[in-house]
């Protein structure tokens, strides 16, 4: 190993001790989340928080005095974070805010200045920055100023319009300074409660269960109750509550498309529930229970269905676990169904299925 | 309670890596010849050699190598400003042979991290240089 690998490997080491502190302790509290939807988008620069020309302090305390590029870490004079993503990915609110500037007229990939870029102000007073973005008329901008964002929400499109070396999103936060009389840059990283660090996307979950693993098999014109649980692996805390942002659980493939199954309890015809609890932060576990009617003609059925973070954005479906409830609507009269092996004479009464046995009333 | 051991296998595999011993590990087998793209003129001092048929940056001028910086290997200087250089080299490296280990997008510079066919790890760092231009240097890897 060379000089420059061991100390790669010691500086390694740092990082997994400050991951595990964070990761252990202080996680998931409701604030900031990264602003993006892409997981796999790791951070290729951060801030550097020593002012000192040539001289760098990167996020891990870590100081450099050589004014060079320290990849995952730092580079001199650099007051954001920058995240790599491919032209055009979608750029997300990194919190609740009012947009209070932009520009768009710049080229997405038009070297020069700040280029194209989304200033957010948030309640507490701090502001975050979006810069690189994609121009205008290339759609880098869907917001405009004065407008209300959700956490989460869609803002712009990633470029690299400006001062802008390889495609990426410079996220930047900035603080009011009552001695500088101006907004400057503070480091996200260096305030591990932020979900920023080490980070999530605003949406995501992880199946975790679900009253009925298999087939459920609702005799028809009947109604019976299912629920399904997912964990909160996203940064933001899942609420049942609000007009933007409250979490349910709607049909899928296509996208909010009225069910079959709808029973009286759902919302709308194409949401099955909202989230039980009246909330779920980053890490719980949130249930969600319906009702399924056997509404349409006998026969097999899928009902596919994702999480929705209402009107602000949809979950990743792949990332659910691709979850739907496979359905079987009954045509007898019965006050349940019991499943049981289907046996084969012609094969000495091995059982080759499971076949549903009216259980009368 | 699950840092410690964690912490433990790292530091025994930093160890176990000849972490404290010079390594001198930079292998210049595989580059006896001599480019034949344009290059950087010679320094005074020995230097890793940029292998024969190593992609260069359509344009880009050789620039003399300073003799205070040994780990690097070849320094150009580009008219084109902006991602040109890294999206050039980004697409480049791995049809020639090099294996991409890092994309490092950024503002005022970027770094790919790649592997020669001797298995050393070197760095692209394209950044913008005086009077508007980009200077694009290839150099031994660091972190």
């Amino acid at each position: 190993m060379t000089a420059w690998g061991c100390r790669g490997a010691v500086s390694a080491l740092v990082q997994l001790v400050l991951v595990g502190w964070s990761a252990g302790a202080v996680l998931a509290a409701d604030d900031y989340t990264l602003p993006f939807y892409d997981p796999a988008v790791t951070m290729s620069y951060g801030v550097d928080r020593d002012r000192t020309l040539n001289r760098q302090l990167d996020w891990t305390g870590h100081v450099w005095n050589d004014g060079s590029l320290h990849y995952g870490r730092v580079y001199d004079q650099h007051t954001g974070v920058d995240y790599p993503m491919a032209l055009r990915s979608e750029v997300a609110a990194a919190k609740d805010g009012t947009v209070v500037d932009v520009e768009g007229g710049f080229g997405t990939t038009q070297f020069g200045a700040f280029g194209n870029f989304i200033r957010v102000q948030h309640a507490d007073g701090r502001q975050t920055l979006y810069y690189h973005l994609a121009s205008a008329a290339d759609g880098g901008i869907g917001v405009g100023g004065g407008d209300a964002v959700a956490a989460g929400e869609r803002i712009g499109r990633s470029g690299c319009s400006g001062n802008c070396h390889g495609a990426h999103l410079h996220f930047e936060m900035l603080t009011w300074s009552t001695t500088a009389h101006s907004y400057l840059p503070v480091d996200p990283l260096a305030e591990r409660r932020w979900t920023t660090w080490p980070g999530r996307i605003p949406f995501d979950a992880a199946y975790v269960r679900e009253s009925n693993g298999g087939t459920e098999v609702i005799p028809r014109g009947q109604t019976i109750t299912h629920w399904v649980e997912f964990r909160n692996t996203g940064g933001r805390t899942w609420r049942n509550a609000g007009a933007l942002g409250r979490i349910g659980l709607a049909t899928w493939n296509p996208a909010a498309h009225a069910s079959a199954f709808w029973a009286n309890d759902w919302p709308y015809s194409w949401m099955a529930t909202f989230l039980d609890a009246p909330s779920v932060p980053p890490d719980g576990v949130g249930r969600f229970t319906f009702g399924l009617r056997g509404s349409p003609a006998p026969g097999s059925y899928s009902e596919y269905l994702n999480l929705v973070a209402q009107s602000v954005r949809w979950f990743d479906y792949a990332r659910l676990g691709r979850y739907y409830v496979p359905i079987v609507v009954s045509n007898v009269s019965q006050c349940g169904l019991r499943a049981e092996p289907k046996l084969d004479p012609s094969r000495g009464g091995v059982s080759q299925a499971i076949r549903y046995v009216p259980v009368p009333c | 309670m699950l840092r410690f051991p964690v912490l433990a296998i790292v530091l025994g595999a930093i160890v176990a890596a000849g972490c404290g011993v010079d390594g001198a590990g930079e292998s210049t087998a595989s580059f006896a010849e001599p480019a034949s793209s344009p290059t950087p003129r010679a320094s005074t001092i020995d230097r890793v050699p940029l292998p024969s048929g190593f992609p260069v940056f359509p344009g880009a001028v050789p620039l003399p190598l300073p003799d205070d910086d040994r780990g690097l290997i070849a320094v150009w200087r580009s008219e084109q400003l902006g991602a040109a250089a890294y999206d050039f080299y980004a697409a480049a490296l791995e049809p020639a042979g090099y294996p991409i280990v890092g994309l490092y997008p950024g503002g005022d510079a970027a770094l790919i991290r790649f592997r020669t066919p001797g298995g050393a790890i070197w760095q692209i760092v394209a950044q913008s240089g005086a009077n508007g231009t980009t200077t694009i240097e290839i150099r031994l890897d660091r972190p």
